[in-house]
């Protein structure tokens, strides 16, 4: 679903991401980790298509983020770390702009809207403005706007920040569900413990450069994850 | 600490002369240095010509009078006036709502050395608006009426405590508009409307200007002997060298602004961290509605607009005002017409010339609505969610471009068609009558693409307080500056160039020169400008 190859992105003189090459399966939840600027975000965004890179290649479902980047764009979906929404627009204005720009038919959404909002608990707070919400609010009407298309690859920078614990609960739980639905995801976090529970796969990404990749038995073996990335964060400090 | 704070709000300010938006890098001291000079010089020549020649209208007949006072008491009135309501919604945005509010009072730092950086902030607004007026008038005075080095210090000292007069009046009319503000969130609209009283009453007082200063030159005596030795004669006596009544306003105005200083100390936080009682309300049925990408782009536009006083009132006023004007002529035109004909003693008034002072006043009014020049640095944190939908540039551009020809075109045309009872009734030629439509018509299309390149070339997505990308930023003065003069440059090279080719010919040139540049504009932004769009990241 995901490829990504020899992936190089700088600011300036300083490399973000060093020639990093990962492959995300359809249906598989992909954990990525690593410290403070390691690149985990600069990776994510660029993705999304936010970033443009130096070099390497993108590409979702076949398609080069650089070449057809609409194409590729209609499948995902990108939850920020940070979710800065339109603060002039209320929760079902801002869910119907992402419809419309998606392409999801009135019944549809209304199906979409009405699921995802009783589940997230946040029906009651759709027709406030975006400017009255909390962080956490805001993070659930991210997520509920990245659900909303079917996007065939999810991609999320720390989705548990700023989430109470029942909304982390369900999310993963949805994350889950759209895995066995075919779609993948592509997350980053620092919560080692969801991301040991909840991967079929992980990544750990320190100065720009991949550490370790693979299965969650292959990375860790019988020890912990956070064991496993300690010690590779001292092997190659 | 003090230091660090007036510096980072003095780089919030002038971020576009600190640092390169293009590279993302500090630039050297010196081409600082150059930006900075390079805007005083734009701002001597601009308001410097304009206001230093209504100053030389006035002073000569009111110094030879022995008025020396009256004509510095109209300066600094009119400085005062300029000053406070230009940057009256400035400083509510500046003092009470950026986006930092929390984070600095999370912080070890005095509340009261939060307000004095923010009111730096105001302060320069508040001292550049209005010395404006000031500063030509007081050049004028040394120049014409005396230069003795007494009165030149004298006149400088009056200006530094107008302009904390200035601030102390700012920071209180900015108080009541964050109070409204505050109470009317999310209510952009009504605080428009209340902003548009608060120019309605500035544009008097600009419009008046000149009739003002005729009127003080023909009623200089009465005017002497009905204010006699009262407080407007000490404030106009202030600046002649006068240092017993320039130190009675100056301890006058450093009561006022020690009093509002108390007030704004005792408001402060109130204001920055209210919360309002929003009360959950559930969607209908009815709020879920489809509609094109199009249409969804462009309401998002009006929606991000209408949510803003600030970005409404300084991205479309001219909307309003054209429409005022355009009743204004339905009503009062023929009589207006009939006066400037005895006044000038030219019968009958030449109908061309009406109709090219109809098109350059239509354009030069329509040319300040300017939504487009911020709307790009205003996507600002929020730029991750177009660049991750399955849309093209072009198409998000689009819907800008759409909302400021909608906010324009209609106004213009109307504006246009008020003109017209009058245009025919004085005679004007068919001929001449198109080119008040096409020309303004031809100018909004010039203005949106240059203030679409602007926007894009001078793109601020990281900015703290929403002043910055809607007020204070190197693309809205340059686009400012450029939109008040050209048509007025326009103006000037049609009438001399008229008298050698005939006025038809000069408004066909003048709307080729426009279409040609919108032309230039529009092949740079298909073949860079979506280049540059594309390529910026927050």
């Amino acid at each position: 679903m995901l490829d990504i190859k020899n992936l190089t992105k700088k600011y300036g003189t300083k490399i973000a991401v060093d020639d990093l090459s990962l492959h995300i399966l359809p249906g598989e939840i992909y954990g990525f980790i690593g410290h403070n600027g390691a690149g985990k975000t600069t990776t994510l965004k660029a993705v999304a298509g936010i970033l443009k890179f130096d070099a390497g290649e993108i590409t979702i479902g076949g398609k080069s983020i650089t070449k057809e980047p609409l194409e590729c764009k209609k499948m995902i979906a990108y939850i920020p770390d940070n979710p800065d929404l339109y603060y002039f627009m209320t929760g079902i204005k801002y869910l119907n702009f992402i419809s419309d720009i998606f392409g999801v038919g009135t019944d549809e959404r209304k199906e979409k809207i009405d699921r995802y909002a009783e589940i997230f608990e946040l029906k009651d707070s759709l027709a406030n403005p975006i400017s009255a919400y909390s962080h956490g609010m805001k993070q659930k009407l991210a997520i509920i706007s990245a659900l909303i298309h079917d996007p065939k690859l999810i991609i999320m920078d720390e989705p548990f920040v700023g989430l109470d614990p029942k909304a982390s609960h369900l999310l993963k739980q949805i994350m889950h569900d759209m895995c066995s639905d075919g779609a993948s995801i592509f997350f980053s976090t620092h919560v080692l413990d969801v991301a040991e529970k909840l991967c079929d796969r992980i990544a750990i990404i320190k100065g720009g450069k991949l550490i370790r990749a693979g299965t969650m038995d292959e990375v860790k073996g019988d020890e912990s994850l956070e064991e496993v990335f300690l010690e590779l964060e001292d092997e190659n400090a | 600490m003090l230091k660090a704070l007036i510096k980072k709000q003095f780089t919030e300010i002038f971020r576009s002369f600190f640092i390169d938006q293009k590279k993302n890098t500090a630039r050297s001291k010196g081409a600082t240095v150059a930006f900075f000079i390079l805007f005083a010089l734009l701002m001597v020549i601009a308001f410097g010509i304009t206001f230093g020649s209504m100053a030389l209208l006035i002073c000569e007949p009111l110094v030879s009078a022995g008025y020396n006072w009256m004509y510095f008491m109209f300066a600094t009135l009119t400085a005062t006036i300029f000053g406070v309501f230009g940057s009256a919604f400035n400083t509510a945005q500046s003092l009470y709502l950026a986006n930092d509010n929390d984070f600095l009072l999370s912080m070890p730092i005095p509340v009261s050395r939060i307000m004095l950086s923010r009111l730096i902030g105001v302060y320069i607004m508040g001292a550049i608006y209005s010395g404006f007026i000031y500063i030509p008038a007081a050049v004028v005075y040394w120049i014409f009426a005396d230069h003795s080095v007494l009165t030149v210090i004298s006149g400088l000292l009056m200006f530094i405590v107008i302009t904390f007069f200035v601030l102390a009046l700012s920071c209180l009319l900015g108080w009541v508009v964050a109070k409204v503000m505050v109470k009317l969130k999310n209510n952009g609209i009504l605080t428009a409307i209340l902003a548009i009283l608060l120019f309605a009453v500035f544009y008097f007082f600009y419009g008046r200007m000149t009739s003002m200063a005729m009127s003080i030159i023909s009623n200089a005596d009465s005017i002497n002997s009905s204010v006699g030795n009262g407080p407007l004669h000490i404030i106009g006596n202030a600046p002649t060298g006068d240092y017993v009544s320039l130190l009675i306003v100056a301890l006058v105005v450093a009561v006022i602004c020690a009093l509002v200083w108390l007030l704004l100390s005792k408001t402060f936080i109130g204001i920055t961290t209210v919360t309002n009682d929003v009360r959950n309300s559930k969607y209908t049925n009815h709020d879920i509605v489809s509609r094109s990408v199009p249409s969804s782009l462009l309401s998002r536009e009006f929606k991000s607009l209408t949510s803003n006083s600030l970005y409404m009132l300084n991205g479309s006023l001219s909307s309003v005002i054209l429409v005022v004007m355009g009743i204004a002529v339905l009503v009062a035109g023929f009589t207006a017409i009939n006066d400037i004909r005895s006044f000038l003693s030219i019968t009958p008034f030449p109908a061309s010339i009406l109709a090219l002072f109809a098109a350059l006043i239509i354009s030069l009014i329509s040319g300040l609505n300017m939504t487009i020049v911020p709307s790009i640095s205003l996507e600002g944190k929020n730029f991750w969610i177009l660049r991750t939908m399955p849309i093209k540039a072009e198409e998000i551009i689009k819907a800008k471009v759409k909302m400021q020809l909608i906010l324009t075109m209609i106004p213009t045309l109307f504006c246009a068609l008020c003109f017209l009872p009058l245009l025919i009734g004085s005679g004007a030629e068919p001929g001449y009558i198109v080119f008040v439509f096409l020309i303004p018509l031809s100018y909004n299309i010039l203005c949106v693409l240059f203030g679409l390149m602007l926007g894009i070339k001078f793109a601020n997505l990281n900015w703290v307080n929403m002043a910055v990308p809607i007020k204070q930023s190197g693309a809205v003065t340059i686009y400012t500056l450029t939109m008040m003069f050209a048509p007025i440059l326009f103006g000037a090279g049609a009438i001399f160039l008229s008298i050698s080719i005939g006025l038809l010919p000069v408004l066909l040139i003048v709307l080729a020169i426009f279409i040609i540049l919108s032309v230039i504009l529009f092949v740079w932004l298909k073949k860079r400008g979506m280049k540059a769009f594309e390529e910026l990241s927050c």
